[in-house]
């Protein structure tokens, strides 16, 4: 009864809310769990439920299963809404069944915080879990990858769910030893350089904690390993991509289009693919859906303003591994290149300072090897960036700062040679925008 | 030239502790950094060494260093009475304890002090920090899993932001030369005057790389740090 009670309050809640324009809040997601701690387990679910977590592209990738299922005329609940944590699950299950629990949606993706995935997992119990990947991500949360490990580790352990994993991260390619695992891995096919981290996030067996050598790294730690003391080694990919052109990427012999150069998406669109054919979709309709897809715009963006090119990148603060690689991407890409770091929190202020930890776990150093013109550093913590880049070796005469981020744009060369990067925490997306806007009306009064 | 070991770098890739190495070598060509692997021999069983760092490291990687190293506890006590610097920062100063205590099972540290740790990974203790050693004023943050107690020296004495024992207000282990902290990863970028009086104990010259850009955001940080209102302690244990 007290089930019935939580569902039918907060679906009346829901409904005023979505009357008001609110409903994309996880509010009656909180007051269901108050009548009913248990109603995660109670709710009943779709016919299909795919969890997705990891460090990094969890939006990524449920936004792209959201839009290849949307054309094929599924009903979705997805928690979009940027509230991936208990609540946000509830309140997006709740809104999946009608006030008999009868399941009204055909599929339910949840985007799910790996740091509470412990806890919400079991009582989901998915049917697939996608692992994107474990990187390093913003200490005060998350401490460490091992921590994340284990916080995934113990909620997928307990769900039975079929983990979709990436075989070339010897960190998240661990999880779940005995659930049901379907591997994607990406073969090494060119000859790029891979930088070493200052920090790197897996570099000792897990199983002697000797030092692992590596046949070969994509990037950071993702790539295949083998220690040399107990012969561990990295999975061997159930999928694999085999082949990357300029427009598209070869897995298990099939050509599918690439939605972007980035080969972190190649992964993330890899295990989509996985997923999709799991569902029973054929690879036509897969290379079809993809064809008409793409990552989602607060992730990376191009515009060009009277042939000047301006990139807008997210690059999570506080995350050394998402901000290290953007630039190792941008480091293998020649062209000349001035960047914006908008990285610092929303929040700032007196309930709130960022550690800096994470600016020495961060690899700065690339800037020296990508080609810069000009960096230019904003927000409160600029004191802190001049030291960090300074350190990285970065030289004084590259490094502009302003304080107040509206007028970073004034301090970019307008140079059709040069490719303007904004650098933003997902948080600051709206102020990456007012940097752009006001950026490309700059371009438009001071370019011929 | 002055040898800096640094024991089982390879562990210590969580919180940004190596780049402070990375930084004293910056700031001075007389110092050489010899880093020795869990599987290796440490330097100073055979060699002089002037100081020896640690830094954090992921929780489970504390126990088996604590076994590498056991065998060397005597030779560790010797060198730190005959004042050769330890700078040991975040969660590695569990390993110089008496004992840990986690989920009521005891392990032994090298037990070269006697303080303990009581540990809970379920109970992080994140904070930003100031404190004050002798007359230099400290900053930094906290992330740790564990508190220590019956500390008979402390190194710093806190002023806002979780101490080592929680309870009072000692930060850290400080005997003769032997400095240890939970303040994390760029301790020594972030607090430059420490940094000089560290090189000092060093024997060699207090000149930092990019001194005045240091004190810049060093003084920043203190002053942010006395506005009214700021809020040290972060979340429910973090």
């Amino acid at each position: 009864m007290r089930f019935y009670l939580a569902l039918w309050a907060s679906k009346f809640y829901l409904f005023i809310k979505k009357i008001m324009g609110q409903g994309r809040s996880d509010r009656a997601g909180l007051l269901a769990a108050k009548i009913c701690p248990e109603i995660l387990t109670k709710v009943n679910k779709p016919k299909t439920v795919i969890l997705v977590t990891g460090t990094n592209g969890k939006t990524t990738v449920t936004h792209l299963i959201y839009n290849i299922l949307k054309r094929d005329g599924k009903k979705i609940g997805f928690n979009d809404w940027n509230a991936n944590m208990r609540a946000g699950h509830i309140r997006c299950l709740i809104d999946s069944v009608n006030i008999f629990n009868k399941p009204n949606k055909d599929v339910a993706i949840l985007e799910c915080d790996e740091m509470t995935s412990n806890l919400t997992v079991p009582e989901i119990k998915p049917d697939y879990v996608i692992v994107t990947n474990i990187c390093r991500d913003s200490i005060r949360r998350n401490s460490y990858p091992e921590f994340i490990f284990n916080k995934i580790n113990e909620g997928v352990t307990k769900s039975g769910s079929t983990l979709i994993l990436n075989a070339d991260d010897p960190i998240s390619s661990f999880l779940g030893k005995n659930n049901k695992k379907i591997f994607v891995s990406i073969d090494k096919f060119n000859k790029d350089e891979v930088y070493e981290n200052i920090s790197p996030d897996f570099n000792v067996c897990p199983e002697c904690n000797t030092l692992v050598n590596y046949e070969y790294k994509h990037y950071r730690h993702i790539g295949k390993f083998k220690c040399p003391n107990c012969k561990l080694e990295s999975f061997k990919g159930d999928y694999k991509v085999t082949k990357v052109s300029e427009n598209t990427f070869t897995l298990n012999g099939i050509e599918y289009p690439k939605l972007s150069d980035n080969l972190f998406n190649i992964y993330n669109e890899s295990q989509v693919i996985v997923l999709l054919k799991q569902l029973g979709y054929d690879f036509k309709f897969i290379q079809n859906a993809l064809a008409n897809s793409s990552i989602p715009k607060s992730r990376e963006n191009l515009e060009i303003e009277k042939d000047i090119k301006i990139y807008s990148q997210m690059a999570k603060g506080q995350n050394s591994s998402a901000l290290s690689t953007v630039l190792e991407n941008l480091s293998k890409l020649k062209n000349k290149k001035q960047i914006v770091l908008l990285l610092d929190e929303v929040y700032e202020g007196l309930d709130a300072q960022e550690t800096i930890t994470w600016l020495y776990d961060s690899d700065f150093e690339l800037l020296n090897k990508l080609n810069l013109e000009k960096i230019v550093v904003t927000g409160p913590r600029y004191l802190d960036y001049i030291v960090r880049l300074k350190l990285a070796g970065v030289k004084e005469n590259k490094i502009e700062v302003s304080p107040d981020y509206k007028e970073a744009y004034k301090l970019l060369n307008l140079d059709k040679k040069s490719d303007i990067y904004v650098l933003y925490e997902v948080e600051r997306r709206p102020m990456s925008r007012e940097v752009v806007e006001s950026l490309k009306e700059r371009i438009r009064n001071e370019v011929e | 030239m002055k040898i800096i070991e640094v024991i089982y770098p390879e562990f210590q890739n969580v919180y940004a502790d190596l780049y402070q190495i990375e930084f004293l070598k910056k700031c001075n060509k007389n110092i050489k950094v010899v880093y020795t692997s869990y599987n290796d021999e440490p330097y100073f069983v055979n060699n002089k060494v002037d100081m020896i760092y640690m830094g954090s490291m992921p929780d489970s990687k504390i126990i088996p260093s604590i076994e590498k190293l056991r065998k060397y506890s005597a030779k560790i006590k010797e060198l730190i009475k005959s004042d050769v610097l330890f700078l040991i920062t975040g969660n590695a100063l569990e390993i110089f304890s008496s004992y840990i205590i986690e989920n009521n099972k005891n392990y032994e540290g090298l037990q070269i002090f006697n303080y303990y740790i009581e540990k809970d990974m379920n109970h992080k203790y994140v904070s930003w920090y100031t404190g004050k050693f002798k007359n230099i004023d400290i900053v930094g943050h906290k992330n740790h899993y564990s508190v220590c107690k019956n500390i008979e020296n402390g190194f710093i004495k806190t002023i806002n932001g979780y101490s080592s024992d929680i309870e009072n207000i000692n930060e850290g282990i400080n005997y003769k030369k032997f400095y240890a902290t939970y303040l994390l990863g760029p301790f020594l970028i972030m607090n430059p005057k420490f940094t000089k009086f560290l090189l000092k104990e060093l024997g060699l010259s207090d000149k930092l790389i990019y001194e005045e850009d240091l004190l810049n955001a060093y003084k920043e940080r203190i002053n942010h740090f006395k506005k009214p209102g700021t809020r040290f302690v972060m979340g429910d244990h973090g």
